[in-house]
């Protein structure tokens, strides 16, 4: 068996349906579709998964961590299939693989003082050895640029949505992990706290060595702290490869019409050409082939009969039959 | 251009426990006719605030302490109740944050728009209004057959292009939209807001567009406000205001927001704003500010004055 080096995560086609509705009208939306990934394992990375509302990246994440399972595929952790681990395996993997999420205001429990978050994390899941649970909450809020003093025996409404997202980030650092699902992390934050938060994100990849996989709507803070980017779209991967060649140079048409939406924080750079946004109606039926068929400017017969395999295209990948 | 809506010396407070915050601060701005008004500014700033008391939804424990608001000529906080309903919604419209999501689920599009245009209008037939939600609904991209829909069978973006064409259904010549496009996806974002240049070009309407998104206001808007803590601290046209902020929570504003393809450092702005309840002495920045001056920022505050040609910035760094 050929030597390769084992990826940090691995995401091998894994499909999620969901049904709603009861008996005659039920209905099946096709949430993750067949989508594969990877995280390499050599150096820390920023890993982002961006899509827009409904693109299947927040039922990803919950895959990834466990809280529900894939109709299809499997998920693999440094090889072994998270599925599928005995339950010391399994306790490593809680360790080693945590989370953010998007709202730093609904994730305390308001009648605790924000220690109470740490220290069960620290006592479920355990600290360095030879250190006490006060010092390894004491060094984790220093590592996320808050003063213990001013923080611990607080409540969570004493704290700024920055100052508890930072609390959170703390908390997952505590088992000392070496992969952070952070699902929208900033999006609920104003632009001057939001920014911190990036750069504490970026340095916590380089000082404690924790990959990121981030996931996001938003291409401008992707594009900020990212190394590698998959694009979603209703549910599959539509370009996948380092982040600075998508966003400059996007092939896939829904990445193209993606990327030429961002609003430019520059008044010389306003929008010149109209797009047409065609509006589709709330529910929709999941198309045989192409799912962007309908909005795509370059479609063709072909597209209609099969969905387009993702093809190696250069450095990246790439779901069209246009390549 | 002429001013149509010229706010002067407003104060609006909320009062709770005997304690009193000024969620407005004395503002003073001027929207000229037919122009993209932006205002701008982070969570709690008092920029819906700013816009509610334009069009007298301040309820208790909030207040009106002083100031005067001139739409068109006229003091709107003189009026009586029956003289100012005549204006809301008919010269002035309104969409709040999130009121895509505050249409009526149990009634159909046209029958919500029926309701808007006959609380006003008595003098309308049905097929007046008809005619003119069908004009209206083909302006803001919609196919007439919305109008028999429900909003559940809507999408985000639909249901904002509902609430857009309702807000217009009168014609006003003011629309003040509270983050119109804050919780939908980039595509449909762009939609929205190429939608409210094509109604500020086609209808002449006068557009106040209130969001923190610093991005949208430069994609669209003619001028630009900046609030701070309840304070205007900075205003002129949005291009100058890119090219060369004034005040330095301006610039620091600006230089925190990522672009996309661009790796340059973010700065964010360390510290937090005021609590409102104990603010500080003098300019409301200082505690954050870089260029704080000893003595003066920390003891006077700073007002809202002209430095140049079309630019006002409240900050003790610039000489009137």
């Amino acid at each position: 068996m050929a030597v390769s080096v084992v990826n940090l995560l691995e995401v091998r086609n894994i499909s999620k349906t969901f049904v709603s509705g009861f008996l005659f009208s039920k209905r099946k939306v096709v949430a993750v579709d067949k989508v594969s990934f990877s995280i390499p394992g050599e150096k820390p990375i920023v890993f982002v998964l961006a899509g827009e509302s409904g693109s299947g990246k927040s039922t990803i994440a919950r895959i990834i961590l466990k809280f529900i399972k894939p109709d299809e595929g499997e998920v693999f952790y440094k090889g072994k299939n998270i599925f599928a681990i005995n339950s010391k395996e399994a306790l490593l993997y809680r360790r080693e693989v945590q989370a953010v999420f998007q709202d730093p205001y609904g994730a305390f429990n308001p009648v605790y003082p924000v220690d109470h978050i740490l220290s069960i994390t620290a006592r479920r899941l355990g600290v360095d050895q030879g250190k006490g649970i006060d010092e390894a909450i004491d060094e984790v809020l220093v590592s996320v640029g808050l003063r213990p003093e001013e923080v611990r025996g607080k409540y969570p409404y004493q704290l700024s949505g920055g100052q508890r997202q930072r609390v959170l980030l703390a908390r997952a650092l505590i088992p000392r992990p070496k992969l952070i699902v952070a699902d929208e992390p900033v999006s609920m934050l104003d632009a001057s706290l939001r920014a911190e938060i990036l750069n504490l994100m970026l340095d916590l990849k380089v000082k404690n060595g924790v990959s990121f996989l981030y996931i996001t709507h938003d291409l401008s803070t992707a594009s900020y702290v990212g190394d590698h980017i998959a694009v979603l779209y209703r549910g599959s991967v539509v370009e996948m490869g380092p982040i600075d060649d998508v966003i400059t140079n996007p092939y896939h048409p829904y990445t193209q019409l993606l990327m030429s939406s961002i609003p430019q924080p520059d008044p010389s750079k306003r929008w010149q050409e109209k797009i047409a946004t065609p509006e589709v109606s709330a529910y929709k039926e999941q198309p045989i082939g192409c799912k962007f068929y309908d909005r795509c400017p370059w479609k063709k017969e072909e597209c209609r009969k099969a969905p387009p395999p993702l093809k190696k295209i250069g450095n990246r990948y790439v779901a069209c039959y246009l390549y | 251009m002429s001013v149509l809506l010229k706010v002067e010396g407003l104060t609006v407070a909320y009062e709770s426990n005997g304690k009193r915050l000024l969620a407005v601060n004395d503002a003073n701005l001027e929207i000229l006719q037919g122009e993209i008004f932006g205002l701008a500014g982070e969570s709690a700033c008092g920029k819906t605030t700013l816009a509610s008391s334009i069009l007298r939804l301040i309820k208790p424990p909030g207040r009106i302490l002083k100031g005067r608001v001139v739409f068109d000529g006229v003091d709107l906080l003189s009026l009586d109740e029956e003289e100012f309903r005549k204006i809301r919604w008919e010269k002035i419209a309104y969409i709040p944050q999130a009121s895509m999501n505050a249409l009526n689920p149990v009634m159909r599009i046209y029958d919500q728009i029926l309701d808007v245009v006959e609380a006003h209008r008595k003098d309308f037939s049905e097929d007046e209004i008809r005619k003119r939600a069908e004009e209206i609904f083909a302006s803001v991209g919609l196919a007439p057959y919305v109008l028999k829909m429900y909003p559940h069978e809507l999408s985000g973006g639909m249901r904002q292009r509902v609430i857009i064409a309702m807000s217009l259904i009168l014609n006003p010549k003011l629309l003040i939209a509270d983050e119109p496009t804050t919780a939908l996806d980039v595509v449909v974002q762009r939609g929205i807001i190429q939608l409210l240049k094509e109604i500020n070009m086609k209808f002449g309407t006068t557009v106040l567009l209130i969001t923190h998104d610093m991005a949208v206001h430069a994609q669209i808007v003619d001028r630009l406000a900046i609030m701070y803590a309840g304070k205007i601290v900075e205003i002129g046209p949005v291009k100058e205001m890119f090219e060369k902020p004034l005040h330095p929570y301006t610039q620091l504003l600006i230089a925190s927001i990522p672009r996309a393809g661009e790796k340059r450092k973010l700065a964010g702005i360390p510290g937090l704003p005021p609590d409102l309840r104990n603010p500080p002495p003098g300019c409301m920045f200082h505690p954050r500010c870089p260029f704080m001056i000893q003595g003066k920022c920390d003891r006077v505050e700073p007002v809202l004055q002209q430095v140049a040609v079309n630019r006002k910035v409240a900050c003790h760094l610039y000489k009137g």
